[in-house]
């Protein structure tokens, strides 16, 4: 008879040292595309998780830095259409703690970021988090330079109103 | 004063930091969350608890067998938390000879069973009949198991002492009476195949039948005794020669237990089929005394004669389940148990299986109560130990045990389960599950418009799981792949397509409908779920549009749906006609007649101006509107399409002034005008499809047979359209072609595969709406969205509402 153990599967180093090149900076985007930091964190480990179960396809990519973002965009997207059955089962959740005091002006800025149409919203984070080139986000994005700089510009151009302060173009 | 992009850096530092903070504290412990598996999951910290539930999942499906416990992360395989209503732990001794009690008390002789009218379900009584059937039966859960393989008849199901066995290619999981389940390697003995028809005990021994690879005697075949327990449990201990003709095809529980070996419930091997032995493969030592039953025609009788049950059965056709007729089996607490198909035949065809699964209880004292067998459910095992119901989807497997316990609500028709199978499947992200529900005759891309928003995904049939995955969990597809609240059959006068049945699935805020049929038996689902208008705010956020309207007929309004939020605009008249929006979102106009009138409003309702007539296009802007009105002239005798007097309206006013022509009708011709900022732009054609020129005279959309309104950018620079060409049916466009209009430059065209109904065209964006049959006005599946500057298909998100507007 074969008694279902418990095993525990080692880690691939390679992704392993992925992982945690990655956390940082998917963390970074979650938080900023997200409705909340908590979910934000959720997002990350999401789409860190799909890296790891397709590990195999992943690790033979030219950019798998740009699949785990575009991965974790998507998610985001579809994270937020089922964001009221998100903010059910987080209000279950205790308050995280805070681990930096927000800034008014940081967070007011990511707040309406929030608010931007998807492809805006995910541009601008990539942007601004991953000082990404234009080039370089429309890879990620799977969207054309010209989306591109159409989405940052319309994105700047209305955050700038909302801020009351001045787009640079 | 800081730039917008000074407050950027400074946002994206902060959150940075806080990512910084957050991944330094818990790096760790996610990667060990990664790394268990593959069975047993530790459940990570509750940060980590998403993660952990979706690692747990992956994990399982790939160790084979879990059982599903509401989407947690599985700690071991568990039982259901209700245990069976009776369990039995030993084989009850063969019940006495009783005399017949009643009128519908056995007798000592076995007449046949007559009936000449419908005969009325009489609850606990010996009658059936499918116009009246009895109550559906409410399984008592026992497990729920993920299974590699099999089919819930042929995979092998025997009830014994201590449980249940299920035989799962070459492991055999036993499921105690209370839920429990272990799982035992079977010694496959290289190529060896399992077949159907196990039976299990005395002991803990299965039975099971097991055929070779040889290529010199196609019909050799085994049964195998295989201990459970013990020191050779899972591997054969003995082994009886058969003859697979005579095993193949057999219904369920066709094997039960004689004096001492199993013998062939259905007669088709007279004598021991295999004896009995125990976990070392010595002969059982003590004769077993468990009743034995037969059936001829409906008459239900024990062995020696001593029980009857003349059974009334009134059939709505022929069918049997898919292995012909079921034997009686013997139940706990003495009496017997047998289960027919009373309903018509799921189809015509020549392999036809019956439908309305019904069960008798036969008791002792010769009465019987009959009870329904929910959809989905089907009698898997049965013997003195316990009457076993199994029911599967795709990879997983309910088992339940039978009693007379009735369910107190009527469970959901075939149509509605099949629909609830498949959301429910879709919500747990269990995709072949979804797939296997979707059905095999899903699969054809001419047949299936429906599955036109997963097509790009789906590259061969086999892929349709994965094209579902990607559609609701991973690629650049969208879907509402949420749990329902409820499914209802839709009224018979209601949405009914052919024989097929439309079921309305009711989800928190919306509904979405489905047409449902059969396939070899099998009911299948038509009809991916769409977003509704009643989402129409985040189907606005999907494509990423800055406002979106659409006629919400069923509650008579204009749902408009805008970054700053939706509100409604009602219909104010009973017959109104559909509504048009200027290009900027801001007047709306409707028209209701005969005589006509129409009026024009703001997005609140505020009228802006009404007049006595039907407005071709709203022209000018807030506070100086001007209506066109194209008024019917005589259709002139030339060969060209004769110019109808057209006026433009000063809304305010009502007063007109004559303009240019901006329709021209000569029957089947046609020619009408399209202004876009300061440009003209001129459609003409006939039901064959159109063309498009410019204020020229300059053809811009080339050689192209325009099938759809043709839609500009607010600068009049760009105009899209379904085209012909890439489509085999000459009145269906699926192809998106955008061209530039000052020059006619052919700027890109996409394939979308699947029937166009119109294009929209924003500054960003083109959008499509994808048909649900190739007839426009059967309504909308799906929206693509595509890359305004490229064509690049961005995005297809599944809607059905009639939409109005889009900037």
């Amino acid at each position: 008879m074969v008694d279902a153990g418990r095993t525990v599967r080692a880690i691939d180093p390679e992704f392993e040292a992925f992982y945690r090149r990655e956390l940082r900076p998917m963390i970074a985007l979650g938080i900023s595309l997200a409705a909340d930091r908590e979910a934000g964190v959720d997002l990350a480990q999401e789409a860190l998780l799909r890296a790891y179960r397709s590990w195999p396809a992943v690790q033979t990519m030219d950019k798998p830095g740009a699949w785990l973002r575009r991965v974790l965009v998507n998610l985001a997207i579809d994270r937020r259409r089922r964001r009221d059955r998100e903010r059910r089962a987080l209000a279950r959740l205790a308050p995280p703690e805070a681990v930096v005091q927000p800034d008014p002006v940081s967070d007011r800025f990511w707040t309406l970021v929030r608010e931007l149409p998807g492809t805006q919203r995910a541009v601008v984070a990539l942007f601004y988090l991953e000082d990404l080139p234009v080039d370089e986000i429309a890879s990620v994005l799977q969207i054309s330079d010209g989306t591109v700089k159409s989405a940052l510009f319309r994105a700047r151009k209305s955050l700038a109103a909302a801020m009351q302060t001045e787009e640079v173009l | 004063m800081d730039t917008i992009d000074d407050i950027g850096r400074r946002a994206a530092g902060a959150v940075q930091a806080d990512a910084a903070a957050i991944a330094d504290a818990e790096a760790d412990a996610l990667l060990d969350a990664l790394a268990v598996s593959p069975v047993t999951i530790q459940r990570p910290p509750r940060r980590w608890a998403i993660l952990g539930a979706a690692a747990a999942v992956a994990a399982a499906i790939g160790a084979g067998v879990v059982v599903v416990a509401n989407r947690e992360p599985a700690p071991d395989l568990v039982p259901a938390t209700t245990g069976p209503p009776h369990p039995v732990t030993t084989p009850p001794p063969t019940p006495p000879p009783t005399p017949p009690a009643s009128s519908v008390a056995p007798s000592t002789t076995a007449p046949a069973a007559t009936t000449t009218a419908p005969a009325p379900s009489t609850g606990d009584g010996l009658a059936v009949s499918y116009r009246n059937p009895p109550p559906f039966l409410e399984p008592q859960p026992l497990a729920t198991l993920r299974v590699a393989e099999g089919e819930v008849r042929s995979g092998g199901l025997a009830s014994m002492e201590s449980g249940v066995v299920v035989l799962d290619g070459t492991q055999a999981h036993v499921v105690g009476w209370d839920g429990a389940v272990r799982t035992i390697e079977v010694d496959a003995a290289g190529e060896t195949n399992f077949l159907n028809g196990v039976a299990a005990g005395p002991g803990e021994v299965l039975y099971a039948i097991a055929s070779g690879n040889s290529t010199t005697n196609m019909t050799a075949a085994e049964v195998w005794a295989i201990p459970l327990s013990g020191e050779q449990a899972g591997t054969a201990v003995a082994a009886s020669p058969v003859d697979m003709n005579v095993i193949v095809e057999r219904p369920a529980a066709s094997f039960g237990h004689g004096r001492t070996g199993l013998v062939d419930r259905i007669g088709r091997i007279d004598g021991v089929v295999a004896p009995y032995v125990d976990e070392n493969g010595d002969p059982w030592a003590e004769p077993l005394a468990i009743p034995e039953y037969r059936k001829d025609g409906d008459v239900v009788s024990s062995l020696d004669g001593s029980q009857v049950w003349p059974l009334e059965i009134e059939r709505g056709g022929a069918g049997n389940g898919l292995n012909g007729p079921a034997a009686p089996s013997p139940a706990p607490g003495g009496g017997a148990v047998w289960w027919d198909w009373i309903g018509p035949r799921a189809s015509n065809g020549d392999y036809s299986v019956g439908t309305m699964e019904v069960i008798a209880f036969l008791a002792p004292d010769g009465s019987a109560t009959w009870r329904r067998v929910p959809e989905g459910w089907a009698v898997v095992a049965a013997d003195v130990w316990g009457t076993v119901l199994a029911k599967r989807t795709g990879p997983t497997l309910e088992l339940a045990v039978a009693t007379t316990s009735a369910a107190s609500t009527p469970p959901p028709t075939p149509a509605e389960q099949a629909v609830m199978d498949y959301l429910t499947a879709l919500a747990a992200r269990d995709y072949e599950a979804a797939a296997h529900v979707l059905g095999n005759d899903g699969l054809s891309l001419i047949d299936r418009p429906d599955l036109a928003v997963i097509r790009d995904a789906m590259g061969a049939e086999e892929d349709l799981a994965q094209a579902l995955r990607e559609w609701c969990d991973e690629g650049p597809y969208r879907a509402a792949c949420w749990m329902p609240a409820s499914v209802a059959e839709a009224p018979a006068n209601g949405l009914g397509i052919g024989d097929s049945t439309v079921v309305v699935a009711r989800y928190v805020g919306f509904s979405a409908s489905f047409r449902v049929n059969s396939w070899e038996g099998r009911p299948s689902v038509y009809g991916l779920p769409p977003l509704t208008v009643n989402e129409l705010p985040l189907v606005r956020e999907l494509i990423g549009v800055h406002a979106l309207y659409a006629d919400d007929p069923s509650n008579r309004r204009l749902v408009m749906a805008s970054a700053t939020g939706t509100n409604g605009l009602q219909r104010p008249a009973s017959d109104a006609g559909p509504f048009s929006v200027t290009p900027d979102g801001y007047a709306i106009t409707w028209t209701t007649g005969e005589p006509y009138r129409a009026t024009v409003t703001d997005t609140t309702g505020a009228m802006l101006c009404s007049i006595d007539e039907r407005i071709v296009q709203l022209l000018g802007e807030p506070g100086a509107y001007r209506a066109v009105v194209v008024r019917e002239g005589e259709v002139g005798p030339s060969q060209e399409p004769a110019p109808q007097p057209s006026v433009e309206m000063d809304c305010q006013t009502g007063v007109e002034t004559p303009t240019n022509p901006w329709a021209w009708s000569d029957g089947p011709t046609y020619r009408s005008r399209i202004r876009v900022g300061h440009r003209d732009f001129f459609v003409s054609g006939s039901d064959h499809g159109d063309q498009i020129e410019d204020d020229a005279g300059t053809i811009l959309s080339g050689d192209d047979t325009v099938l759809t309104t043709p839609s500009f950018s607010s600068d009049g620079s760009v105009v899209t359209y379904g085209e012909l060409s890439g489509s085999a049916n000459p009145w269906l466009a699926t192809r998106v072609v955008a061209r530039d209009t000052l020059t006619g430059e052919h700027l890109w065209e996409t394939d979308v595969n699947a029937p166009i109904i119109r294009t929209w065209t924003t500054d960003d964006l083109i959008v499509a709406e994808i048909g649900v049959t190739d007839n426009p006005l059967d309504g909308m599946s799906a929206l693509a969205v595509l890359d305004a500057t490229t064509g690049e298909l961005q995005l297809t998100v599944p809607a059905a509402f009639d939409l109005v507007h889009i900037r």
